[in-house]
């Protein structure tokens, strides 16, 4: 039974992974019918193989402890016993059976006329497929008999081919193709196309034509949804109502729901090399789809750009984007259930209170840009100060005011106000106070709060607020909302400095992960603490577990994440640097 | 329904192995079970060759692991950092399950049953951390010191309303509690006793977390407690409370039901030798428990099998019996679903125990958890999967398995029905390890699970 898995698995690991020949310049989009809603596929597996064989993360993941154990379990045992069976049957390294037999590339598809999957991989030649798929046949079959089990392999013929059942798979070889579905409608229906050569098929099919990349050979892997058809389905409803009841999701990813609304397909293209991997995700997008309730989010007709990121010192990370928040306010009860409409309403009241009895959306909100920044920093601690235990990174909010003159007096009384409020309720809770101070200089103002160190505060071990002194900072138009003052003061002269640029993008982060990295070992013995009691580890264990995330993270150097609608696309791209060895 | 049928100077006699009480695997077990929370089939291999005068010396007076205690306080002082006392169940989860002086924390849980205080009312962690801190100090020590220290205890005082004690209206709380629950019991005192006790504690304040005493809210007039009169400056009134002969009945009574049995409740000619020996032991609590763990009594029919488990006995104990490890978080949530949230008592008498640990919807309750813990990804036992553990054990076969289940967990031995049902489970389609884990389950279920 577990040798039968063990098959199924290198039959599945196979499908993951690689061959030429044979004039059959037929693709995999020319063999799945057109009615193909989800496609993916590798063109050059071989590639792939050398990518991930030099690639810095394997050596770490190999590594990892987790995976260390893995390759010791009795599964993995009696799966590369299976892989030495094969390759001395075919007389050839597992390295270049499966170069050979999926050098020509590997596709996946669900069709959705049949409601099944299929894979098909295409080899060098006729002949690897084949003894490949009789090896493993012939290996399952020995299996069985050794466990007394009854013989597991199925096959039938369909218009003079042969077709296997291994477990829940149906597998054949057509030419040079290997093909497995899970689906026997499915299987016909390839068996069909190979045979008798359709004019519908998916690579006719226009719309799939329209998205297919043109520089296909020169991705990794390339994948297609065809969300007109998913959308009629009524597949992931939620998805495609244009609705969220969550603020921030709604900030994130508000414009892009109306998007999938209307857009007839999604693609998606990924790189991968030894320095990079880059993900990205397209879409049909017209500046019509947008609601008029969610113009806060791509700007009138789509002309939102996010400002130049602000760059400080010890950046963890930054988000700049483009978003009328005050627009998104104003316009809750458009965007939200009644629910969380009586939500911002309670917040309206409360924040009015704050801010001197004025309309917190339309006078407040309403007196900065349509754009604001947020960036993270971890902290440093001079070594002869109590630091706090748990040591959070610095934060800071940055908004450009309309009319700084009038609105900064405004901004600074209510900043006051929310100090003192903040002293007196601590104070009844027997939390620490906050000091007021200002610090004036030409080109900007800070004022912020400090904790103060009680006087018994053992050092290394000061209470979380520690990591806190909220501040606020001016500076030109720049209005700076922070968690400490350091960071508002960086901020501010930082800002002060710059030239007022703003990219071509609509929202753009930015993650240093050596900077996460840092402030993981800075908050390591919390994190092994914490292993301990969630995963049951001993010290010596959490230590390890802890240390392997921590190599892990070291794999990586920036990742990036950009949203953008131009050119009647909307683009949403990920990208990760790696360290080089 | 009392003990008075036992008879004392017999029960108090040492227990000396023989051949129709020899010391072997099952005493072993039954002693450790009640001196900690179980042993490993490792631990009753090394008790069986020693002597078990030995074994309990070295429980009462444990030479503590400096390592282990170091790295405890740097892991608690971690925990405290989050401010979060629910973190602090997790903490003392762990701490069971791994610590090397399983008395010293079971008597530790003694004392927190004792002088209960609960976290959600003092909330805050590090109070309630060194109140734990000061129980592990005189777990097995000097329980007149154990009681003064406990007397300016923030978390104490926090918990029952003390945090001012003011000369014009002096707070009865903590003074009701010191004779009813903590030192003498019922119909040991008088309402007076209380009202005059209570003026001792006035100027005894709580202020930022800390105890102060506010020299100008103290009673310095003439106070008369239990028949004796003076000024009773700082804490002398305490020890009159525990000059009082039903002091050391009271705690020798607790301690015989905590370490031996629920019921019946212990005659006052089977406490009173043990009383006497507290009071000329100057109170110390090592020696009555090493009298208690080392008596023929401890050994006999009348102890054995004769208490119900607690939630920590069931939970703790089954996994520290096979080496177990698993999420601390949920044990902790486990625990405090059952009944017993370590740092949260639910009222100042502290847990009723007993008896009060079993009705129809805890026992479901109480299976159910063992089933959840021991299927759980986060679940190991001896560091690996259950089947890997009883090979590593020499428990190959099903009936092997069930024996060695049966060795280490149960007190009692169960119908022979009942093992071999066990097997079948065992024997099962499936993996093995589930099917192990399924069995555990099953066994659980069973009354002989529920008592130690």
């Amino acid at each position: 039974m577990a040798i039968s898995r063990t098959i199924g698995l290198s039959l599945l690991l196979l499908m993951v992974v690689s061959s030429s020949g044979v004039a059959d310049d037929r693709t995999a989009a020319d063999l799945l019918p057109p009615s193909t809603i989800l496609y993916a596929e590798i063109p050059r597996p071989e590639t792939l193989l050398e990518v991930l064989e030099d690639h810095p993360l394997r050596e770490r993941i190999e590594s990892l402890e987790g995976v260390r154990d893995a390759y010791e379990a009795k599964q993995f045992l009696q799966f590369k016993a299976a892989v030495t069976i094969v390759e001395a049957k075919l007389g050839k390294t597992w390295q270049n059976i499966l170069q050979s037999v999926t050098e020509d590339g590997i596709a996946i598809g669900f069709d959705a006329g049949t409601q099944g999957a299929v894979l098909l991989i295409k080899a060098r030649d006729e002949e690897t497929a084949p003894e490949l798929l009789d090896t493993i046949i012939e290996l399952a079959r020995a299996a069985a008999k050794d466990a007394g089990n009854s013989d597991p392999v199925k096959s039938t013929e369909y218009r003079g081919i042969t077709a296997y059942q291994i477990a829940q798979a149906k597998v054949a070889t057509l030419g040079r193709w290997l093909f497995v579905t899970n689906n026997p409608e499915s299987g016909k229906a390839i068996l069909d196309a190979y045979l008798d050569k359709p004019d519908k098929t998916l690579a006719n099919n226009p719309q799939f034509q329209t998205a297919r990349s043109n520089e296909l050979d020169s991705l990794t892997a390339w994948g297609y949804a065809d969300i007109e058809a998913i959308r009629k389905a009524g597949v992931a409803k939620g998805l495609f109502s244009g609705k969220t009841d969550n603020p921030v999701v709604e900030l994130l990813v508000g414009g892009v729901l109306d998007t999938l609304q209307h857009t007839p397909y999604v693609t998606a293209s990924l790189n991968l090399d030894q320095q990079t991997t880059r993900l990205e995700l397209a879409t049909p997008h017209q500046s019509e789809w947008t609601t008029e309730a969610r113009e806060y989010y791509f700007g009138p007709e789509g002309t939102g750009r996010a400002p130049a990121p602000i760059k400080v010192s010890n950046q963890l990370l930054s988000l700049s984007t483009y978003r009328d928040v005050s627009t998104m306010w104003l316009r809750a009860g458009d965007l939200f259930k009644d629910n969380i409409v009586d939500q911002f309403a309670q917040a309206e009241s409360v924040l009015a209170t704050l801010f001197s009895g004025k309309d917190f959306g339309e006078e407040i909100l309403g007196e900065v840009h349509p754009d604001f920044q947020l960036v993270v920093v971890r902290q440093t601690y001079e070594d002869d100060v109590p630091q706090p235990a748990i040591k959070i990174p610095a934060f800071a909010a940055v908004f450009r005011l309309k009319d700084p003159e009038t609105i900064r007096p405004e901004f600074r009384r209510t900043y006051q106000s929310l100090i003192g409020f903040l002293n007196i309720t601590g104070s009844m809770n027997g939390q620490p106070q906050l000091d007021l101070d200002i610090e004036k200089e030409d080109e900007y103002q800070v004022i912020s709060a400090t904790y103060l160190v009680e006087k018994d505060a053992s050092p290394g071990g000061l209470k979380i607020h520690y990591n806190f002194s909220p501040s606020i900072a001016f500076a030109g138009e720049h209005f700076v909302v922070s968690s400490t003052t350091a960071l508002a003061k960086e901020i501010a002269i930082a800002v002060a400095d710059a030239n007022k640029l703003s990219t071509d993008v609509n929202s753009a982060i930015d993650l240093d992960v050596s900077a996460v990295s840092d402030i993981l070992a800075d908050n390591r013995t919390q994190l092994v603490a914490q292993n301990m009691l969630s995963e049951g580890h001993s010290k010596e264990e959490a230590e390890q577990s802890i240390g392997d995330l921590l190599e892990l993270l070291a794999t990586a150097k920036n990742a990036s994440i950009q949203l953008e609608a131009r050119d009647g696309t909307l683009r949403a791209s990920l990208e990760i640097d790696y360290v080089a060895d | 329904m009392t003990t008075a049928a036992i008879d004392p100077s017999w029960a108090w006699k040492p227990f000396r192995p023989s051949k129709q009480q020899p010391w072997n695997r099952a005493r072993a077990a039954h002693l450790l079970r009640r001196a900690g929370f179980g042993a490993t089939s490792q631990e009753l291999d090394a008790a069986v060759e020693q002597d078990p005068d030995e074994i309990v010396g070295a429980l009462v007076s444990p030479n503590l692991d400096a390592k282990f205690e170091q790295e405890s306080e740097a892991f608690a002082a971690t925990i405290l950092a989050s401010g979060n006392p629910k973190q602090l169940s997790a903490w003392w989860s762990y701490v069971m399950l791994r610590t090397p002086h399983p008395l010293l924390e079971k008597t530790t849980l003694f004392w927190h049953g004792h002088f209960a205080t609960s976290a959600a009312k003092v909330e805050d962690s590090t109070t309630m951390y060194n109140q734990n801190r000061l129980f592990r100090q005189f777990a097995l020590g000097d329980f007149g010191k154990l009681t003064h220290a406990i007397s300016r205890d923030p978390a104490m005082l926090i918990y029952l309303d003390s945090v001012t004690n003011r000369k014009a209206h002096p707070n009865e709380n903590f003074a009701r509690e010191v004779m009813e629950l903590f030192c003498l019991g019922e119909g040991n005192y008088s309402e007076k006793d209380i009202q005059e006790l209570a003026r001792c504690f006035t100027g005894w304040e709580i202020r930022r977390g800390k105890f102060r005493f506010n020299r100008f809210q103290h009673d310095t007039e003439t106070k008369s407690i239990l028949g004796r009169s003076g000024e009773m400056p700082e804490g002398e009134s305490i020890d009159i409370v525990l000059d009082q002969p039903a002091a050391p009945q009271f705690i020798v009574r607790k301690l015989l039901r905590y370490f031996m049995f629920d019921e019946p409740f212990a005659s006052d000619e089977l406490v009173e030798p043990l009383a006497n020996e507290l009071r000329e032991h100057q109170w110390d609590i090592s020696h009555v428990v090493g009298r208690i763990l080392t008596s023929q009594l401890f050994y006999s029919e009348h102890v054995i099998g004769r208490k119900v488990r607690s939630p920590v006995d069931l939970v703790i104990g089954m996994l520290r019996t096979l080496e177990g490890s698993t999420n601390s978080y949920q044990l902790g949530d486990d625990l405090n679903q059952l009944g017993q949230g370590l740092f949260y008592p639910p009222n100042v008498k502290g847990w009723d125990g007993g008896r009060a640990w079993i009705n129809s919807s805890t026992l479901l309750g109480r299976a159910n958890v063992i089933g959840r813990i021991v299927r759980d990804e986060k679940t190991r036992f001896g560091g690996g999967k259950l089947d890997e553990y009883f090979t590593r054990l020499d428990a190959e076969s099903a009936s092997a398995i069930v024996d060695k289940l049966v060795e280490l967990i149960l007190a009692v031995e169960p119908a022979q029905a009942v093992k071999g049902q066990l097997v079948e489970v065992i024997n099962a389609e499936g993996d093995r390890s589930d099917r192990i884990a399924a069995a555990i389950h099953a066994l659980s279920t069973i009354p002989e699970f529920q008592i130690m």
